[in-house]
């Protein structure tokens, strides 16, 4: 660049100082990018073309028009720049020339300079404006390519979109907007979203809306019935959005609204399939269990809570053998019938299990517990048309009642489920209070059932029979076969301590075979001695015995090896095994009648009424032992309890059946049952459980005071 | 109401920008009245800036030097401002030709004008986006498409972070941008502090207030705190004049009149 250059020397001494100062002193006018070195570079060689121009012959201002172009071509332009290089130029070239040599020379410099910086200044401000166009134009160009995405979305969308004036009145509107309210385009014009929508709905959500024009919501969502041009009403998804202008004041409203009616329907029903039993309409165990939490945890500390659970006996029989129809029909009658007991200030009802339903009561009380129980349990047992027949279905119950302070849900429905067995298994058809101590009573239960069939191998159950007297005169009218267990440890247990148990675990049938024998044995050995004058013996058969195939051939057994006949004998049947899964009259009746046995109805109490006795192939109907008791043990009457045992006997005297009464411990049971119109009893009051020797004298005697 | 997201940022001229002001303190013209008009109102309060911007300049100069020196030949400039004399691609393509760089800036002119520099250069590009959001920086196309982010990457943000204010959490920003880089990467960054000329500082803070980009001035510790996990390249943090100074006269007696921090970290 220099050309003059002798190895870092110049022809001009000085020119490395000057070339130094210059550069010093321009460097920080401008923004350079270059080192301080690298500046030096140019502006020595600048220095030297203007040395060379001053000190020419005749003088030629274009290098100096160049130097002052160079200047600006290396970025010195900074506002100070030209001035400091003037300075600098003036300084040190003074004494190298005249000094109009020097103004034309620092003329020319600054000639050059600021043509180029004009130049410069003009190409700068063209490239910004090129620059701003381009950015502008992209900016357009996605402002327009969003418009475009905006309209498709608009008029593509199946959700339905407004734009709306600040008063709310829609402007425009797109098509899923119109169809989904029946309203074309300029029908929706200058209605607002509120205008279309039910009265209460309207006012609040206008309020809103104002809301979010004053700023206050950025935005609105909700929930809305919306009416159609029709009148019908629709569910949507309604969201208002607010657009403000670039001064953040409101602009336009912006409002979408999605059509989720059919949503809604589905939500409906689902929530209601999934919380209530479809066949009953009650809650379902789920739902019933969460109602419970929530309704213990409303209670205070004093208050109680009762829960009941409803099992309908037999059901599953007499789903075994009739149609669906007819199980589905008894279910839902006995709901119906829960309801109309329940009301929603009484209780909460709910199906917990196939054939139960369960009963909520709050600041509840054990007696009103038992009343609504017992209410229901009536009604429930009245009989039910299902597929053109009558069936009659009892139920059992199991009741918790107690402090709802602590009290657990789960544990108040499975304590009801447990007492609800227990009902079921002394005798269904009844209700029982859950008691904590009971849960060690059935441990010893299951304890004994292990050792029953030991202790048949053993020879630990005896038989004891319990004379029948006639109600009227105490004329013996035969005797009940009572067996009993002498157990080694627990001494004396009587039928009802283990009858249960041998039925459920399926030892019946070989105690029961073998209570049979000694019926039959003693039965022959009496009418050996007594002919005639030997009452019948009864003997309870159980039901799994009645339910048992090969029932008539045990019977025939035993009768052959024991020589008795079969009208000696009365064999007491269970209200539940009268009728067949059909509701027809079980075959087993016919078949034990027409061997020749006289049949009983035995454990009668006041919800398995004999109505549908009438027709049956029985020899009477016996009541049972506490159902008798319900009369009470002192001497006060019980008007109730007579009723009850009065519907029971009237009704079995209609269908022309004798009715015996057993546990009859008191005369004062006696009177009244006598008063009531019952033949036959059994119990304290006519004698105990005796052995066959202590009776015989009451057969000779034909009468229980025998004569000794 | 917020702009949505698909709606384009305006193209405002309308109101000074932080981009075009900066040009006008180093001299140049591609600035509008309106920048002018508010520059010269700093200018007259706080005279210092053009030396605040001329001498940050040359430490962003003499930063993309030393990054090349040390190999880097991929760049990433944040709020890379309008192009003007020593434009990173220039001083780094200079030394290596293939060297890549993407520049990062939320000024639509700004991007614009890089966009029309860059024409006709393969290894360049420019973006419009927003250092507050790292993700339309570090996961876009055109960044992943230039950029190797397994090989060390020179991060540029310079003159920037006094642009974000503690309630977009510059902190946690940085230390995104530090977790993106791979190992052997550098950091530059530069900062305008009032721990000197406090007061020309406060008066052009004042000022800028009504710009599209209010300034937050930040102590050293702050400044540094932005390195965090990064070893320092000598001589740490400090003022522009100072860091890795071409000749003893640059620095001259008074380097803190810069006003600005400068330090550059390794990834390790
Ligand atoms: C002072 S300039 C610095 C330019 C260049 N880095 C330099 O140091 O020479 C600051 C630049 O950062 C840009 N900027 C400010 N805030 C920004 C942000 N949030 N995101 C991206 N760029 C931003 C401005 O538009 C401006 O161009």
């Amino acid at each position: 660049m220099t050309g003059e250059d002798e190895q870092g020397g110049s022809m001009y001494p000085g020119l490395a100082e000057f070339a130094r100062l210059w550069t010093g002193a321009v460097l920080p006018t401008s923004n350079v990018p270059l080192s301080r070195g690298e500046l030096n570079v140019i502006l020595t060689g600048f220095a030297e073309l203007l040395m060379t121009s001053l000190h020419a012959e005749q003088f030629d201002h274009s290098p100096a028009l160049e130097v002052g172009r160079g200047l600006v071509a290396s970025q010195l332009v900074g506002p100070k720049a030209l001035d400091a290089t003037i300075r600098v130029l003036s300084r040190y070239l003074r004494s190298e020339a005249d000094d109009d040599r020097l103004v034309d020379l620092l003329g020319a410099v600054a000639g050059g300079y600021v043509d180029a910086l004009r130049d410069h200044i003009f190409l700068q401000q063209e490239t910004l404006k090129k620059a701003v166009f381009r950015a502008r134009d992209a900016a357009e160009k996605a402002l327009r390519a969003s418009e475009r995405r905006f309209r498709t979305v608009f008029t593509e969308s199946v959700v339905g979109i407004a734009i709306g004036d600040i008063q709310g009145h829609i402007v425009n509107s797109n098509l899923a907007m119109q169809e989904m309210l029946g309203y074309s385009a300029d029908e929706l014009r200058q209605r607002t979203p509120y205008d279309l929508m039910p009265r209460k709905d309207a006012e609040e959500v206008s309020t809103a809306y104002r809301k979010l024009i004053n700023g206050q919501f950025t935005s609105l969502r909700s929930e809305q019935q919306m009416l159609r041009s029709d009148n019908e009403p629709i569910w949507v998804h309604i969201a208002v959005t607010l657009i403000k202008d670039e001064n953040g004041l409101p602009d336009y409203p912006v409002v979408m609204i999605e059509d989720i009616t059919d949503l809604h329907l589905l939500q409906d029903r689902w929530s209601h399939q999934v919380a209530h039993d479809p066949l009953t309409n009650l809650h379902n165990r789920a739902l019933f269990m969460s109602k419970v939490e929530t309704a213990v945890g409303g209670l205070g500390p004093g208050d109680r809570i009762g829960l009941a659970c409803f099992g309908l006996d037999g059901l599953s029989v007499i789903n075994a053998g009739a149609s669906d129809q007819v199980g589905d029909k008894i279910l839902k009658t006995a709901a119906d019938r829960l309801r109309a007991v329940v009301d929603d200030d009484t209780g909460l009802l709910g199906r917990v299990d196939g054939d139960r339903f369960a009963l909520l009561a709050v600041r509840s009380s054990t007696q009103g517990m038992i009343d609504v129980v017992e209410r229901a349990m009536a009604r429930i047992a009245e009989p039910v048309l299902a597929a053109g027949r009558e069936y009659s279905v009892t139920s059992s119950v199991g009741i918790v009642e107690r402090a709802a302070a602590g009290s657990n849900p789960f544990r108040l429905l499975a304590d009801a489920e447990l007492a609800l067995q227990w009902a079921k298994r002394d005798g269904r058809a009844q209700w029982q209070l859950f008691e904590a101590d009971r849960g060690s009573r059935q441990r010893r239960d299951f304890e004994l059932a292990a050792q029953l069939p030991a202790a048949l191998r053993g020879g630990q159950f005896a038989v004891e029979f319990e004379p029948v007297a006639r109600v009227a005169n105490r004329g013996l009218a035969g005797f009940s076969l009572v067996v009993s267990w002498d157990h080694p440890e627990q001494g004396m247990l009587s039928a009802k301590d283990f009858l249960h148990l041998a039925e459920r675990t399926g030892h019946m049938l070989p105690l029961g075979s073998w209570a049979l024998r000694q019926a039959c044995d003693q039965a022959r050995e009496w009418h050996d001695e007594h002919g005639d004058r030997t009452p019948p013996l009864s003997v309870a058969l159980s039901d799994r015995m009645v339910g048992d195939q090969d029932l008539s051939a045990l019977l025939l057994a035993v009768l052959d090896a024991s020589g008795a006949r079969a009208e000696q004998l009365v064999l007491e049947v269970s209200p539940d095994m009268l009728r067949d899964a059909d509701g027809d009259p079980a075959e087993v009746l016919t078949v034990l009648t027409d061997l020749g046995f006289k049949v009983l109805v035995g454990g009668m109490t006041a919800s398995c009424c004999p109505h549908g006795f009438g027709g049956l192939p029985l020899h009477g109907v016996k009541l049972a032992p506490e159902f008798v008791a319900t009369l009470g043990e002192d001497d006060k009457p019980e008007p109730s309890a007579e009723r009850a045992i009065g519907g029971v006997v009237s009704a079995a005297q209609l269908a022309e059946l004798p009715v015996h009464a057993a546990g009859v411990h008191h005369e004062r049971h006696a009177v009244a049952l006598r008063e009531l119109g019952v033949e036959l009893g059994q119990g304290d009051w006519f004698g105990p459980p005796s052995l066959p020797f202590e009776v015989e004298p009451m057969i000779i005697a034909g009468t229980v005071d025998p004569d000794w | 109401m917020d702009r949505p997201d698909w709606a384009p940022k305006d193209v405002d001229i309308e109101k000074a920008s932080a981009a075009r002001l900066y040009d006008f303190f180093l001299g140049g013209s591609y600035n509008f009245e309106v920048d002018r008009e508010l520059g010269r109102k700093v200018a007259a309060v706080a005279p210092g800036v053009f030396d605040f911007t001329r001498l940050n300049r040359a430490f962003l100069r003499r930063a993309v030097r030393y990054l090349t020196e040390q190999g880097v030949d991929q760049f990433l400039d944040i709020g890379s401002g309008i192009p003007t004399a020593g434009n990173v691609h220039e001083i780094a393509q200079k030394a290596n030709p293939d060297a890549r760089i993407v520049y990062v800036d939320n000024e639509p002119v700004a991007v614009a004008h890089s966009d029309l520099l860059l024409e006709g250069n393969p290894n360049a590009v420019a973006i419009e986006a927003d250092l507050r959001d790292p993700d339309s920086i570090l996961g876009n196309d055109r960044t992943r498409q230039m950029l190797d982010f397994s090989r060390p990457i020179g991060l540029l943000t310079v003159a920037v972070y006094h642009f974000i204010p503690e309630s977009d959490d510059p902190l946690g920003l940085a230390a995104r941008y530090r977790a993106a880089l791979p190992s052997g990467s550098y950091l530059a960054l530069s900062h305008v502090t009032m721990d000197a000329m406090g007061e020309q500082i406060r008066q052009l803070i004042d000022l800028y207030r009504n710009s599209q980009n209010p300034v937050t001035a930040r102590t050293r510790d702050q400044f540094a705190a932005m390195f965090d996990g990064f070893e320092l390249v000598e001589p740490g943090v400090v003022f522009t004049p100072e860091w890795h100074p071409e000749s003893p006269e640059d620095v001259g007696e008074h380097p803190e009149e810069s006003a600005v921090y400068a330090a550059v970290g390794r990834k390790p």
